[in-house]
């Protein structure tokens, strides 16, 4: 069984050609993937594709080995798949810090304690637990991600979708992240980045995102 | 522009919870808004600027915005005096000054900066997501305080959004003038923020959905009464009755 | 444009206040949680929007495009405007919480009425129409504003009426602005995104239907505010009659305060020449018609405030005999000078004066005092039939403060009914 599967995919927006033509993609248990592929590509859309958010023209998606075509058939995996933003503003939207990384527990039917527990173990795991109380919008911009990254990783997702992750990060937020992605049994990871040669050596495979279709990419 | 500075502060009314200030700025706008003899007015005006000049903001930035409150204010001074019908102090030509009419005008001065003064010092020394949690505790509609503070919390990122669409615009050459193309030219800045608006929305949305929202908004943050919180109970408590039987006296 | 703390009445911020709740428990019905991040989204933009200062000629102004919010969110316009005035609140100071109310139904009831029924015509296939449709529902948001406000204003008191025709007319410019970028607008998102303007699915029929019960309701709202300042409009009141003797009457506003030393200028039909006299400190006037005929009295109470009343002056002939002294003192006045001007319109003994001795005229006597007392009782009859009149004005203003009540009343209901249904 594959994780992901998808199957002879097409989308386009409205005004503006195919963006994803008979794209094809599977995501095993264990895989580390790096998406790769120029600006406008379409790595995004595709995110939103695997989770449901869009709904593409034709081909079918699979998730957890289940075929999921309506709201409802998405709203399951979408708890066991994390998906990262590109833009953190678009995630963070609560009061302060903690309430946002709990936001995802709490919807997980935790109690309140246990919500904030793990919250403040995933902070304190990007090493940004100084920032509990404050503003989310008030944040830098790689102080975002990281909060972006903690409230994504506090729902325990068994698949991670990062777009862009290490964009804005300095080094040793980096290196925090990664050995986040080393250390943590993730069944399976996709990473969308413009600097694959920082993922060197956590990732089993890179793919190439270009006009509309998946290819092999360079190996790191 | 849009920042909270009258938030910032240590002062009683700063510390003080929400809730209950939220209850209290209520209350006395509400009786400020009944009373109309011209001592308890007195009285709710003096007791509003001591309220406000305890919480120790820039004197400066409140009198900037009492001065922008009494623009309209003033524009009243122009008109109503001569405009209310009642026994005449002066004739000036075409114009008959009443006393009737500077009565009301002073009578409208003095509610309008007291329940100004009253609302900057009750509600603008709480945070905008401070209020929006104490609204939740006070069992407003969950939907309108969930707009309230998604609007704030969104509102800081459109307004660069909309800095960097104008600074580009003008770096271009664009200079704002009375005519068509200017009119154009705003309108075509305002459409490409509310479509990134619109979009962002969307993602918004998408990205509580992922993590698995379902309508129902959990809240963190609970406030306890304090100390502090039952001296200004009680001092609203003394104050309207004092303003209510002024009122009755006279 | 915000109205300030503490210059509206009480009813009129009740009124106010009852219709927000009730448009807010509407408009929040329409908000459910898939697309409360868009609401919201928008109203920042707006509240953005409307920081943005525009110029006009020498001055500029800020934007408030209510129009466009109703063409964008139709009744979630509704609590968009509310969350905007609350966050000026809170940040900016304008305005407070007591008037929270009234400024949100200015500016929301003209912005969803005129945008729900431009929204029945747009479309991508037409796209100059729909931004001209867009922009005449700007410009008519921001005069309904205008008008709104001007008669929260009027309805508040007399002595607010200039400035409530002052504020109306600083509206005009505005409009057109508004007019202009919101009709841009709207094209604008017709060409990059459609949706967002409710255009890539047709509207389905059922749908429109209700869309036009909506907008038909907000427009009877409206109607109905509109309406009492047709009837405000005569804002002093005369009243004169002829007594048999002398020409008497008052002069007071609607309000019921009387004209005070006001100008009163008679003329009487078939002359050229006219008098001119004053109202004491009660508004009463008194004095002596010359001859009969038909009097026409105007009352100038400064500011535009006009009243006119036409009294017909008629010698009874039964009278004449009873009063004889009377008709002499008018002819003999009539030499002297056109009028007189008296301190006590009524003289008592004067109607005794002519009482005959014998027994037999007795009966005569009491049919004349009859017809007298009737006569002399008209005046007060009269003036009660004038103060129920005045009386149905102030219905009216309770009419529609009622009419708020009971929105605010079914928006409360509704707003019950819907947490029920979740
Ligand atoms: N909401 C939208 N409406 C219309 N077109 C869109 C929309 N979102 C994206 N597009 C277009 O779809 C294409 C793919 O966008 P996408 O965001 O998936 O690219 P990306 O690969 O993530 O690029 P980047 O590396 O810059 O993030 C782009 O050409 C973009 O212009
Ligand atoms: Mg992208």
């Amino acid at each position: 069984m594959s994780l992901i599967y998808l199957e002879n995919i097409s989308f386009g927006y409205p005004n503006c050609g195919l963006v994803l033509s008979n794209l094809d993609f599977k995501v095993e248990e264990g895989e580390k993937i790096a998406l790769l592929g120029g600006n406008g590509a379409g790595k995004t859309t595709l995110f939103y594709i695997i989770l449901g958010l869009l709904s593409p023209f034709s081909g079918e998606v699979e998730l957890f080995g289940k075929r999921c075509i309506t709201e409802k058939d998405f709203s399951g995996p979408r708890k066991r798949i994390g998906l990262l933003f590109q833009d953190p503003d678009d995630q963070l939207f609560s009061p302060s810090v903690i309430e946002d990384v709990s936001f995802g527990p709490l919807n997980l039917g935790m109690n309140r304690k246990k919500a904030l527990e793990i919250s403040r173990y995933w902070l304190d795991r990007l090493g940004i637990l100084h920032l509990e109380k404050r503003v989310p919008y008030e944040l830098s911009g790689g102080e975002k991600k990281l909060v972006a990254l903690a409230s994504v990783l506090s729902m325990g997702p068994d698949v991670l979708l990062l777009d862009e992750p290490m964009a804005g990060l300095e080094e040793r937020a980096v290196e925090r992240f990664l050995s986040v992605l080393k250390d943590e049994s993730f069944k399976a990871f996709v990473v969308i980045t413009h600097m694959p040669r920082l993922l060197e050596g956590e990732i089993t495979r890179a793919l190439f995102l270009e006009k509309g279709r998946l290819s092999p990419g360079p190996p790191c | 522009m849009t920042c909270e500075h009258m938030a910032q502060g240590k002062s009683l009314l700063h510390r003080a919870d929400p809730r209950v200030k939220i209850m209290v700025a209520i209350l006395l706008s509400l009786e400020v808004v009944f009373l109309s003899s011209l001592i308890s007015l007195f009285l709710a005006l003096v007791s509003a600027a001591f309220m406000l000049f305890s919480t120790r903001i820039d004197t400066r930035l409140l009198l900037k915005r009492l001065l922008v409150v009494n623009v309209f204010v003033v524009l009243l001074w122009l008109i109503i005096p001569f405009s209310t019908p009642g026994p005449a102090l002066f004739t000036l030509g075409p114009f008959t000054l009443t006393s009737t009419g500077l009565l009301l005008c002073l009578v409208i001065t003095l509610k309008c900066n007291a329940i100004v003064m009253f609302n900057m010092s009750l509600l603008s020394t709480s945070t905008v997501f401070a209020l929006a949690h104490a609204l939740d505790h006070l069992k407003v509609p969950s939907v309108l305080v969930q707009l309230f503070f998604f609007s704030w919390r969104y509102l800081h990122v459109l307004e660069e959004e909309y800095m960097r669409i104008k600074r580009a615009a003008v770096l271009r050459g664009f200079r704002p003038g009375t005519n068509l193309f200017t009119y154009r030219t705003y309108a075509n800045i305002l459409g490409t923020l509310f479509v990134r608006s619109y979009d962002r929305g969307q993602r918004v949305y998408w990205a509580m959905v992922c993590r698995g929202f379902d309508g129902t908004f959990w809240l963190l943050q609970h406030f306890r009464l304090r100390g502090t919180d039952f001296l200004l109970m009680s001092f609203t408590a003394l104050l309207s009755t004092s303003l209510l039987f002024i009122q009755w006296r006279s | 444009m915000h109205i300030s703390e503490g210059v509206l009445s009480i009813p009129v911020l009740a009124a106010g206040a009852a219709i927000t709740v009730a448009g807010l428990a509407i408009g929040i019905r329409k908000v459910p949680p898939r697309k409360l991040p868009k609401v919201a989204l928008l109203t920042a933009a707006f509240f953005v929007a409307s920081l943005v200062h525009v110029p006009i000629g020498p001055s500029n102004a800020h934007l408030v495009l209510n129009g466009l919010l109703g063409v964008l969110l139709g009744w979630a316009a509704f609590p968009a405007i509310f969350i905007g005035l609350v966050l000026q609140a809170v940040l900016f100071q304008f305005g407070g919480l007591t008037t929270l109310g009234v400024n949100t139904a200015n500016m929301a009831i003209p912005g969803v009425v005129f945008g729900l029924i431009a929204r029945r015509f747009l479309s991508l296939k037409m796209p100059t129409f729909s931004a001209i449709v867009a922009g005449l529902a700007g410009g008519m948001s921001i005069l309904g504003s205008g008008l709104l406000v001007a008669i929260s204003l009027g309805l508040s008191g007399d002595s607010f009426s200039l400035v409530s025709r002052l504020i109306f007319t600083a509206h005009l410019p505005i409009a057109l602005v508004e007019a202009f970028i919101t009709g841009f607008s709207i094209r604008f998102l017709l060409r990059v995104r459609p949706e967002m303007v409710g255009c890539t699915s047709p509207l389905r029929r059922e749908e429109s239907a209700k869309k036009t019960l909506n907008a038909a309701l907000v427009a009877l709202v409206a109607f109905l505010m509109i309406v009492p300042q047709g009837v405000q409009a005569h804002r002093v009141n005369l009243f004169a009659w002829f007594d048999g003797e002398n020409i008497v009457g008052r002069a007071y506003y609607s309000n019921g305060r009387p004209a005070i030393e006001a100008a009163l200028k008679v003329k009487k039909e078939g002359f050229r020449e006219s008098f001119r006299l004053k109202t004491d400190k009660e508004g009463r006037f008194s004095f002596t018609p010359k001859g009969p005929g038909n009097y026409e009295l105007v009352l100038e109470a400064g500011q535009g405030h006009m009243a006119k009343a036409y009294v017909q002056v008629k010698f009874n002939e039964t009278l004449k005999t009873g009063k004889g002294s009377n008709t002499t003192q008018g002819e003999a006045d009539a030499k002297g000078s056109f009028y007189e001007e008296k301190e006590r319109p009524f003289k008592k003994d004067s109607v005794i004066k002519g009482v005959p001795g014998s027994i037999k005229k007795c009966q005569d006597m009491e049919k004349t005092l009859d017809r007298l007392l009737i006569r002399r009782l008209e005046p007060i009859r009269r003036e009660l039939e004038a103060l129920a009149v005045s009386q149905n004005k102030v219905t009216l203003r309770d009419v529609i403060s009622g009419v708020g009540y009971i929105l605010g009343i079914v928006g409360i209901w509704a707003y019950l009914l819907s947490r029920r249904e979740k």
